[in-house]
């Protein structure tokens, strides 16, 4: 048998194998009849078509190696991994959407979502596309919807908690693998449950009747019933309460960073300029913008690359790179958030459901462009940690040297003490030395900072 | 299923969806009774 992905291991009907990396899905025949009525009654047909669901063809000929495999299927590949703890508002909302989308689409062709897990959505770009083609079963009349506090705890306590207390909370996504607890949201929400319809109705009253049914016998379950016509009506709702859900990204510091860096015209020019050389000569094709603030040099980036990756800490910052790229339904750069001092780690059972950043690497091209004094002066992380940290994420690294009297690095040094010492070109250059090879190193005319291109040692 | 829907939930749609369905219900009642209703008016008095 070829082993299962380690994340791969919930739902009976199958299970994803990676071999010679080319991605598998293996079909059980526990699943046989729901995934037969997912091709007979066109549904995988119009998902597929519409962008919702990834296209799959199946590979006959490959052997998944266990005896109740009833179709090996070879899924098409998303680019790249997200989680929904490193999603921004816009994202988590647009992938609540997709699965209430699918959802409503299944029950016209009597069939229904088995789970609405927020991991069963991945970003291609800006569009969230549904992974998981055995999420789907025949609908059996008066059966309730299985997935209701799934989908109410993965989506709609995160949406909440961002547009109703803070934009920061969706990152508790993050040790809440299965969802926020419903009851954990009430209490966070506190008061503000009572604002709205969705929080007081399907988490507050939902996480009431959670709670005290808690002992409920498996007779009770059974007897319960729910008409299509009801279903429909709560999908609906859910909809409306997804989309009602609303967080308009304010004022921070680096959202505005792209109209407060400093830059002259020309210095921004001859930098853009510079970066542009950098890209062509790396031929890379996947880049990851560190510190991409609302993404200028990612979309720069890819005018030479294939796609890119940008990330950053500010949830602003990364809301207004998602909205841009949403508005023209972008499909090569997905904006994530994520801090660079506290990175996404390995996660989930035995460390190996949800995979580190570094281990969904490496890119093409690392871009480190005004993020060194962030990390260095801001987080007080030295040169050596950090050279080492990004010699794990690619090949070649872009990475722009911002002296201490710097403008922008004296706003970080405003209100402390200068406790460093170490942060000079010389320590730069030999930390760096460390990882890397030095194929270039350009002044950015009109400043002070030096761009390198780095290439990292075998 | 493999996942756990809690009981708690389960009762709690039945109770939530009987409401929403209902409204869903009316809903689509009232939009055929709107559309007869144009629809008798064209055949009555013609458009314009």
């Amino acid at each position: 048998m070829t082993e299962p992905l380690r994340g791969s291991y919930r739902d009976p009907s199958g299970y994803v194998f990676e071999r010679s990396g080319t991605l598998y899905r293996c079909v059980r025949y526990s699943y046989a009849e729901d995934y037969d009525a997912l091709l007979s009654t066109g549904l995988y047909r119009e998902l597929a078509d519409a962008g919702l669901l990834v296209a799959h063809e199946e590979a006959a000929s490959v052997n998944a190696g266990v005896a109740d495999a009833y179709r090996v299927l070879r899924p098409e590949r998303v680019p790249f991994i997200s989680y929904p703890y490193e999603w921004c508002f816009g994202q988590l909302r647009a992938a609540a959407l997709c699965t209430l989308a699918i959802q409503r689409r299944a029950l016209a062709h009597g069939m229904v979502l088995k789970d609405s897990s927020a991991y069963n959505v991945q970003f291609r770009g800006a569009l969230p596309v549904f992974i998981d083609s055995l999420s789907f079963q025949r609908y059996r009349p008066g059966v309730p919807w299985v997935a209701y506090r799934q989908f109410c705890e993965h989506f709609l306590a995160p949406l909440v908690l961002i547009a109703r207390v803070d934009p920061t909370l969706g990152r508790i996504l993050r040790i809440h693998l299965d969802g926020i607890p419903l009851d954990v949201t009430a209490r966070v929400l506190g008061g503000r449950a009572f604002r709205s319809w969705g929080s007081l109705v399907h988490i507050l009253l939902h996480g009431r009747s959670v709670r005290r049914h808690a002992g409920a016998t498996a007779a009770r379950v059974r007897k319960a019933a729910v008409s299509a016509a009801s279903l429909r009506g709560l999908i609906d709702d859910l909809e409306r309460c997804v989309r009602a859900c609303d967080w308009t990204p304010g004022r921070t510091e680096w959202a505005e960073y792209d109209r407060t860096h400093g830059y002259s015209t020309d210095a921004q020019t001859a930098k853009r300029q510079l970066v542009t050389d950098y890209l062509r000569r790396s031929g890379a094709q996947v880049v990851w913008d560190l510190g991409a603030n609302t993404g200028e040099y990612s979309r720069l980036a890819l005018d030479t690359a294939a796609r890119a990756v940008a990330f950053d800490a500010d949830v602003a910052a990364v809301e207004r790179n998602y909205r841009r790229q949403a508005e023209v339904g972008d499909t090569r750069l997905l904006p994530l958030v994520m801090d660079l001092t506290d990175p996404s780690p390995a996660l989930g059972f035995n460390l190996r459901e949800r995979l580190s950043l570094a281990e969904r690497g490496p890119a093409d091209v690392v871009l480190a462009l005004a993020l060194i004094h962030h990390l260095g002066l801001g987080k007080n992380v030295p040169f050596a940690l950090m050279a080492e940290s990004l010699a794990q994420l690619g090949r070649f690294l872009i990475i722009e040297f911002v002296p201490k009297h710097d403008p922008q690095a004296q706003r970080l040094l405003a209100a402390r003490e200068d406790v460093f010492t170490d942060y000079t070109l010389e320590v730069f250059e030999r930390s760096f030395g460390v990882w890397y090879r030095r194929l270039d190193r350009q002044p950015v005319p009109g400043t002070d900072r030096i761009l390198f291109l780095l290439e990292r040692t075998p | 299923m493999y996942i756990d829907p809690q009981a708690g939930s389960i009762i709690f749609q039945v109770i939530v969806a009987g409401l929403l369905g209902a409204v869903f219900t009316l809903k689509r009642w009232w939009g055929y009774v709107v559309g007869a209703l144009g629809s008798l008016r064209s055949w009555l008095f013609g458009h314009g």
